[in-house]
């Protein structure tokens, strides 16, 4: 690893400016455990890191009246073993739990997770400069891309990393940060940015700009979720893809639904089609495949990766069957 | 079986405690005074001429001591055949290039970076068909076709087999190199005292690795000593390589001690994988079940060097050749050369792949001829008497472990035991009990297994009775992890008649280890066991001599048992070891035995049946196995719990080969994607399934004790018997291993398409 | 820096860039934890981090600066063996051995939070460790057994840094 200057500011004002004083040679870290395999293999190379351990306020779960705050540096752990989490935003726990190994969580910010880079091989290898790097060429397109999207490709043929993205995603959750032009929130939805609008992160934050944390609404006493992963190896794996679905059911039918999918595309993908098909459908004339077929209509598969398109269908058609049952 | 009071016992591993406490030290935790850090420069090239190498500004970095290039005369020195020490043509992505030693990991880091090469890029290819195509470039003087001919071995008449045939089966299998990925990624500490070299290294053979040192540096032999602290395994895969060399290089340059460790990224691909291969299957069949023929045409990809491919091209052979009685066999192999990461040596050698092809087309054979599986292989498996014909190898020969010519038995065969204790353990031919979703599908399948029994190369020991009455018990074997110095010990104590804790064991030193091959082949046990009996039981008659005298009692009335001289018969004791021990003349007292391992009338080969039971998840396409028995044909086991654990293990790290390890190179560019423990998919404790091992103890005349060969055939009838219970769950017969969740998912698909 | 090491209050000189693996090993002769992959893959540098098991090689260790770390050097007391590592040895749980005491910790840091753990907890909290030799029957058995015999009294260390092997004469 090269070196750098380590620098752990109290306050969120102090991080922001620190980040900015001298633009491009600073990062943030949090819990490091994506960041530094990223310095280690040297695809950046900063000269100071800001940690954000030091923010008291980003740390925590703050539950209000209607909805809870999840702060930027609770680690994936505190979040899958939170009781109160776990009963009452149980696709949470679900993902978080699916999320590496216990000892990546017991240091793995919320944060980092939603802010971490992608996992492609040839992003993650020293010897290709790719797109995502600031090259020309995603050289996934033509290459071994078994792991890579399926839908909404544009410049690269990367997917998103995160397992809480989706699951946050379902529970319609919005995400906060700050910078410096202050604070603001916007639907997480909207946080996450292709590769056509952002080549050097997946993100639409600014330069100096921090997530501080999460809202998440109160479900209503009607809706239910899951989070679904399949893997090569359960335990220490990424999705091959992933499902994150909620739904409200009342008087028998479906009144509000939600389908994201994880690692098929750049982003997590919500698929509106699948979940407009679903709305004011009795529960019981639901056809989960066919709202399968809707959620995939647009997937473009590429040479080595056509499996997740049939894989993908099987979580969608599972999740809105068990989400039926619930 | 007679009982013994060492053997047979599990007593507690040798070298865990330290391990347990963090005391034991491996070769990155060694420290010498004024030690340099070194790294290593790997070519991003696959196939390529080195023409010149820039060093200035590297050598320029301060703390920087020393920079090695090909272009140096000590890079010229030849090893394992066809490797130089470093080359100016590099053959792979991931092929050395350069190393640096300076004060600091930093410092070494930016000197790598600073070399200035300059490559002359030359075509390439990394798949094995192709290299072997006339328009393809030679990647070694002679061609891409390792000797230049395949391999041909055979037993009678195939075509004449395939004639006589009702039905003839053909099939096409694929297995993916994958890698070892030992935990410990390989190391060196080289230290010259004037012209003595002292490495310590990643080893399972100091006298190997020396004589590797000794022809790549052209130094003597007796100027080189080879330590091996503890090891953090290898499988196989840690032979062959330049990371001891470049270490040596370095510190000759230096004037300092330097330590070379690899990254892991740098171990997955500079490391050894084990060899992909294509096998193209075809077996003759009568009605009744009769196996007429068997023709094997295999083509292993052996990298960019060939390191251990002609054992690996030779041992695929085996599971065709012999494993079923058949008098026409063939066997064509072919290894080819090409611009891919090394393939080595790696547990079982081939076998893994020879056996899941074989045992995969006898599970069909078995379907098509509507026969049991379990019934099939009890039908035509090689029996005690061994394959028809006529022995045609000279009578006063050493029997080959692995024989092509029939008419030789073996020396005990247990594998009817096998196959009949497992089956029932598994509960064979019950049904098989439904998952509770619905999308889960079980299944369950079997195989089995033959492989060389121990007998390896020349093995010598020495024992030595010191004048507190321990024995210390010298031998040149490494402990590679799999428990040797454990059961060597056993051996040791029963040969000898004392308590198992009265030995210690000395080794790993080649200056004063007695000469030993490396630890490979599951040879240990048998081979270095013979010299450890045979060394024990000399010292132990010379302990009995003195008794004699000291007692004034007739020689042939004295025994040794748990550390006292008894009178034989009544077994009463007479003396203490320790009593007569420090009563010696000399400081101690010795004796030393050298023993060519092996039999000149039996072929002694280990057996195994293995039985899995399988779940397939419809939705993900995710197999994993539930259940699984090994019943296993080691002859005597010496050590039970260090036994099963070997079992486990060796079943455990196969699922990896057979449902999710893969080592990818980048067709277009030759880069290895994936050398990461999080991307090169080896199993964790969550797929570990119930492993029940079974030990079929048959009493073998020519083993030690017994003792026959338990390191690798644990690993060798894993991938068949799990793919074949794969077809039992889903009617779906798969060909290519890893059985990744894509394959399942689109074999699925065309199952339905087909319907 | 300061941060306490298997009980006892340390102030270490770290180069910022430095890993929590590199400081123990490298300045405070703690092999214990070993370098498996550098990258949070593996689990052979697992240690215990304020109680919780954590990737010393994926954490800087300017990170856990006036926290308390637990090595493999710090589980043994006068008194013997810790629980944990007595299991392992009767169980067999470990082969070559580079991954035991990675493991030894992981299980440490379980049994803290959860005595007595099912095996599909015990699954769960050891996936983050490889183990190449496989020895993962043996080192469930071990675990279980383990599981109920974790002291938490605070134990006398047995020895701190044990000495680095500074070679030997010219040979
Ligand atoms: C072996 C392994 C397996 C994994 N498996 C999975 C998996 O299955 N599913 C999954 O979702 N993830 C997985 N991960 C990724 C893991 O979840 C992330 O590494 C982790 O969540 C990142 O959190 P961190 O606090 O360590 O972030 P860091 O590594 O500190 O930071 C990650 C990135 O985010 C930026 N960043 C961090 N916090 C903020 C913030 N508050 N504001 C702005 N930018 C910020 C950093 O600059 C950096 O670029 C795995 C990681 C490893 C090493
Ligand atoms: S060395 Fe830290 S996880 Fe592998
Ligand atoms: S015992 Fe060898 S890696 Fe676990």
């Amino acid at each position: 690893m090269n070196p750098f200057e380590f620098v752990e500011p109290e306050s969120l004002e102090e991080a922001v400016s620190l980040l900015t004083k001298e633009p491009g040679r600073a990062e943030v870290i949090a819990g490091g455990t994506d960041l530094l395999s990223e310095l280690k293999d040297g695809l950046r190379r900063p000269e100071r890191l800001v940690s954000l351990m030091g923010v008291e306020e980003l740390g925590g779960v703050r539950w209000e009246r209607d909805r809870v705050w999840l702060g930027a540096s609770l680690t994936l752990g505190s979040l899958a073993e939170d009781e109160r989490l776990s009963g009452e935003y149980p696709i949470l726990a679900q993902a978080a739990r699916s999320i590496a190994t216990t000892q990546i969580r017991s240091v793995a910010t919320l944060g980092g997770n939603l802010c971490q880079r992608p996992r492609c091989w040839y992003y993650r290898h020293p010897g290709f400069p790719c797109y995502k790097k600031g090259g020309v060429h995603c050289y996934g397109v033509n290459g071994y891309n078994r792991n890579l999207a399926i839908l909404g490709h544009g410049a690269s043929v990367m997917v998103h990393p995160s397992d809480m993205a989706p699951a946050l995603i379902a529970m319609d959750a919005r995400l906060e940060s700050f910078g410096p032009r202050g604070r603001r929130t916007m639907a997480l939805e909207d946080f996450f940015a292709g590769p056509n609008e952002q080549q050097m992160q997946e993100h639409v934050l600014e330069r100096g700009e921090i997530v501080t944390g999460v809202f998440v609404s109160k479900p209503p006493s009607d809706a239910r979720s899951v989070f679904l992963k399949a893997q090569d190896r359960t335990g220490e794996d990424f999705a091959l893809a992933s499902v994150a679905a909620s739904a409200s059911v009342s008087d028998g039918a479906v009144t509000r639904a939600r389908m994201i999918l994880g690692g098929v595309a750049p982003v997590p993908y919500r698929s509106q089609k699948a979940e407009e098909y679903l709305v004011g459908q009795a529960v019981k004339e639901v056809e989960s495949s066919k709202a399968a077929e809707l959620a995939l209509c647009h997937a473009r598969p590429l040479r080595h990766n056509g499996f997740k398109v049939i894989l993908t269908k099987n979580l969608v058609r599972h999740a809105i069957e068990t989400i039926l049952k619930q | 079986m007679a009982r013994l009071s060492v053997v047979g016992r599990s007593v507690v591993r040798r070298g865990l405690e330290e391990k347990l406490t963090g005391e034991a030290r491996y070769t990155a935790d060694l420290k010498l005074p004024g030690m340099l850090h070194a790294r290593v420069l790997l070519s991003p090239h696959p196939h390529a001429e080195v023409v010149s190498v820039d060093t200035s500004a590297a050598e320029a970095v301060p703390g920087v001591h020393a920079v090695f290039t090909p272009f140096d005369d000590e890079a010229s020195g030849l090893f394992a055949g066809d490797m130089r020490v470093l080359d100016t043509r590099v053959r792979f992505v991931g092929d050395e290039v350069a190393a640096v030693a300076a004060e600091t990991e930093e410092e070494a880091d930016r000197a790598i970076e600073l070399l200035g090469v300059e490559y002359r890029e030359l075509p390439f290819e990394t798949d094995a068909g192709k290299a072997l195509r006339p328009d393809a470039t030679d990647i070694h003087e002679g061609g891409n076709l390792w000797g230049g001919e395949p391999l041909v071995l055979e037993r009678g008449d195939v075509e004449a087999g395939l004639r006589e045939a009702d039905m003839v089966l053909e099939e096409t299998y694929v297995v993916a190199s994958h890698s070892a990925a030992p935990l410990e990624p390989r190391a060196a500490v080289a230290r010259w005292c004037e012209d003595r070299l002292t490495v310590w290294k990643t080893s399972r053979g100091v006298h190997q690795d020396r004589a590797h040192l000794s022809a790549a540096l052209g130094v003597p032999e007796e100027r080189i000593r080879v330590v091996g602290p503890h090891f953090g395994a290898g499988y196989g895969a840690k032979d062959e390589s330049r990371c001891a060399m470049l270490a040596a290089v370095l510190a000759r340059k230096a004037g300092r001690a330097v330590r070379l460790e690899y990254s892991r990224y740098q171990e997955f691909v500079a490391g050894r994988v084990r060899h992909g291969a294509v096998i193209e299957l075809k077996v003759g069949l009568k009605r009744s079940g009769e196996i007429t023929a068997i023709d094997n045409k295999t083509l292993m990809n052996t990298g960019a060097y060939l390191a251990s491919g002609a054992g690996e091209l030779r041992r695929a052979a085996q599971g065709g050749l012999y494993l079923y009685r058949c008098p026409n066999v063939r066997y064509e192999g072919r290894l080819a050369y090409t611009n891919s990461p090394v393939a080595g040596s790696y547990r079982g050698l081939g076998a893994p792949q020879g056996h899941f092809a074989v045992e995969a087309l006898m599970d069909q054979s078995a379907k098509s001829l509507g026969i049991d599986p379990v019934k099939f292989r009890l039908m035509n498996h090689v029996g005690l008497e061994g394959q028809l014909g006529r022995r045609t190898s000279p009578r006063d020969l050493v029997v080959d472990t692995q024989p092509v010519e029939g008419g030789i038995p073996f020396s005990s065969n247990g594998l009817r035991e096998c196959i009949l204790r497992g089956a029932e353990a598994i509960g064979w031919g019950t049904a098989v009990e439904e998952a509770v979703e619905p999308h889960l599908k079980r299944g369950v399948g079997m195989a089995t297994c033959i492989y060389r029994g121990g007998p390896g190369w020349e093995s010598t020991a020495r024992a030595v009775l010191q004048r507190d009455g321990k024995v210390d018990l010298h031998t040149g074997v490494v402990d590679v992890g799999q428990g040797s110095h454990t059961v060597l010990g056993q051996m040791a104590a029963e040969a000898f008649g004392c308590g198992y804790e009265e030995v210690r064991v000395v080794s790993g030193d080649s200056d004063v280890a007695p000469h030993s091959p490396i630890t490979a082949g599951s040879t240990a046990t048998f081979s270095a066991g013979l010299a450890v009996k045979e060394a024990s039981e000399k010292l132990r008659n010379g302990l009995l001599d003195m008794a004699s005298t000291y007692l004034e009692r007739a020689k042939d009335g004295l025994d040794v048992s748990e550390g006292f001289i008894v009178a034989k018969g009544s077994g009463e004791r007479l003396e203490s070891v320790a009593v007569l021990a420090s009563r010696m003349p000399g400081k101690f007292m010795d004796a030393e035995a050298s023993v060519v391992p092996g039999s000149a009338d039996y072929i002694v080969n280990s057996f195994a049946a293995h039985f899995a039971l399988v779940e397939v998840d419809l939705l993900t396409g995710s197999v994993s196995v539930v259940r699984y028995v090994a019943a296993h044909d080691s002859g005597r086991i010496i050590n039970p719990l260090a036994a099963v654990n070997q079992v486990e293990g060796g079943v455990s790290q196969t699922l990896g080969l057979t449902l999710s390890e893969e080592l990818v190179t980048d067709g277009a560019s030759g880069v290895t994607l994936n050398g990461s423990f999080l991307e090169h998919k080896c199993p964790t404790i969550g797929q570990y399934p119930e492993i029940e091992t079974i030990f079929v103890e048959t009493e073998d005349p020519i083993a030690p004790f017994g003792a026959k060969a338990l390191g690798e055939p644990p690993s060798v009838p894993v991938a068949a018997a799990v793919i074949n219970a794969v077809y039992n769950a889903v009617g779906v017969r798969f060909t290519e291993i890893p059985l990744t969740p894509d394959k399942v998912l689109e074999g699925l698909a065309r199952k339905v398409e087909a319907a | 820096m300061r941060l306490t090491v298997n009980g006892r209050a340390r102030r270490v000189d770290a180069a910022h860039h430095w890993t929590l693996l590199r400081l123990l090993r490298d300045v405070l002769a703690l092999t214990g934890a070993k370098v498996g992959c550098d990258r949070g893959e593996c689990g052979a540098c697992t240690v215990a981090v304020d109680g919780q098991p954590v990737y010393a090689c994926q954490m800087l260790a300017m990170q856990a600066r006036g926290k308390e770390v637990v090595t493999v050097e710090g589980l043994a007391s006068e008194e013997g063996l810790h629980p944990v590592q007595r299991a392992f040895l009767e169980e067999d749980a470990g082969q070559c051995g580079y991954c035991t005491p990675g493991f030894v910790m992981a299980a440490y840091a379980l049994l803290l939070r959860n005595p007595s753990p099912t095996e599909g907890e015990i699954r769960e909290a050891l996936a983050g460790n490889l183990c190449r030799c496989n020895a993962y029957g043996r080192i469930l058995e071990g675990v279980k057994a383990a599981t109920g015999k974790m002291d938490s009294r605070p134990r006398p260390s047995r020895g701190q840094a044990l000495r680095g092997n500074d070679g030997e004469g010219c040979g």
